[in-house]
């Protein structure tokens, strides 16, 4: 039997075995869970975008893991050289009766104090390297969602191949297999 | 019953429970489709409900060009492909290419309850050595094979989804054909001669 008589013979016999013996079928009750699992994957998806990301990538977190001690470390430290207002508060005094400092006088310290905290948290914020390499990533997985799974143009032809129009296709397929080693 | 075209405005537009329609109308197929692939019903749910998701969130890039089911269809094969990958780094995990295929391994109906034993006996024999031939074939010709005669789709449809050209379907066909021959030649000639 030829390569092409095979070909023709296998196929009829397939469709005759498979008649017989087909594929499985799924468990009992698959249709209703199936759907329901699907759906609700994609209820979840409808989530507010920040849940979501922070769920499917790792990264997310550990970014914002990572600026939120930035901030947290800046902050300590910034403020670690600092007195406590109390003490600054009995040190100005002390200096004010004294004469000195007088234009102190009219000064709330501790919401001056508050205010500059929240320059220097502010600052951090913008200066930390984690925000940008964060927003690298959205950038990045707004590109990756964005990769398209392309539809084939619609393909031509019949069933039938002669001998030498798969002869070329089995030369061009082995050199396409070749050039992948 | 809503064309699929209509369902996907829909769901475009948002009304997002409406996806369940298109769920309903191709989870038989796509589960099977997987099935076909893996041999086994627990990864082929997972890698067909998958499928279903990878659509919905590509939704906004179907263009109709091609039909909804054919555009699923190569999904869930892609995704297939991607879990023999990562299967392939873990030896001996194929479904596919079991050595002892056990009656469960094997991705047909063998069961006949009226039929000859001696047919039952033949049919899981022939179960085993397509099972084993199919899980031994590259991909490309793999996944011809499955969507061509497990499937039965038709070679342009197969092109479509593996978005190959036809003859390059028809080529990688050959090949697996080649390669099912050896297996399953020895018993066919044993039945010829009953």
């Amino acid at each position: 039997m030829s390569s092409g008589d095979w070909q023709g013979w296998l196929q009829d016999w397939l469709k005759d075995w498979l008649k017989q013996h087909p594929l499985k079928t799924p468990p009992e009750g698959f249709e209703r869970r199936f759907r329901d699992d699907v759906m609700a994957r994609i209820r979840a998806e409808q989530a507010p975008v920040w849940r979501l990301r922070w769920s499917l990538e790792p990264r997310w977190a550990l970014g914002l893991g990572g600026a939120l001690a930035a901030v947290l470390a800046v902050a300590v430290i910034g403020r670690s050289p600092t007195l406590p207002v109390q003490e600054i508060e009995q040190e100005t005094a002390v200096l004010f009766e004294a004469g000195e400092m007088a234009y102190l006088a009219d000064l709330d310290l501790e919401s001056e104090l508050r205010e500059a905290d929240r320059l220097v948290l502010a600052e951090a914020a913008a200066a930390s390297p984690s925000s940008s390499w964060t927003e690298f990533e959205n950038d990045l997985e707004l590109l990756q969602s964005m990769e398209e799974e392309p539809e084939t143009p619609g393909a031509g032809g019949t069933d039938r191949v002669t001998d030498e129009e798969l002869l070329e296709e089995l030369r061009r397929v082995d050199e396409a297999e070749m050039a992948n080693v | 019953m809503a064309p699929d075209a209509e369902i996907i405005e829909a769901v475009l537009r948002g009304d997002t429970e409406r996806y369940g329609e298109l769920v309903e109308r191709y989870q038989l197929a796509a589960w099977k489709l997987a099935f076909s692939f893996v041999g086994n019903a627990h990864d082929a749910q997972e890698l067909a409900q998958d499928g279903f998701v990878q659509a919905y969130r590509r939704l906004r890039q179907f263009r109709g060009a091609s039909r909804f089911s054919t555009w699923l269809y190569r999904i869930i094969a892609n995704e297939c492909k991607d879990f023999f990958r990562a299967k392939s780094r873990r030896p001996g995990a194929l479904s596919l290419s079991v050595d002892n295929a056990e009656e469960d391994s094997v991705p047909f109906e063998l069961a006949d309850p009226a039929g000859d034993p001696r047919d039952a006996i033949d049919a899981r024999e022939v179960a085993v050595r397509i099972t084993r031939a199919v899980g031994r074939l590259p991909m490309n010709q793999r996944a011809a094979f499955v969507l061509r005669h497990l499937n039965g789709l038709s070679v342009e449809e197969v092109a479509e989804v593996m978005g190959r050209r036809p003859g390059t379907v028809k080529a990688h066909l050959f090949r697996a054909a080649e390669a099912l021959r050896g297996q399953i030649e020895p018993f066919l000639k044993t039945e010829v001669r009953r």
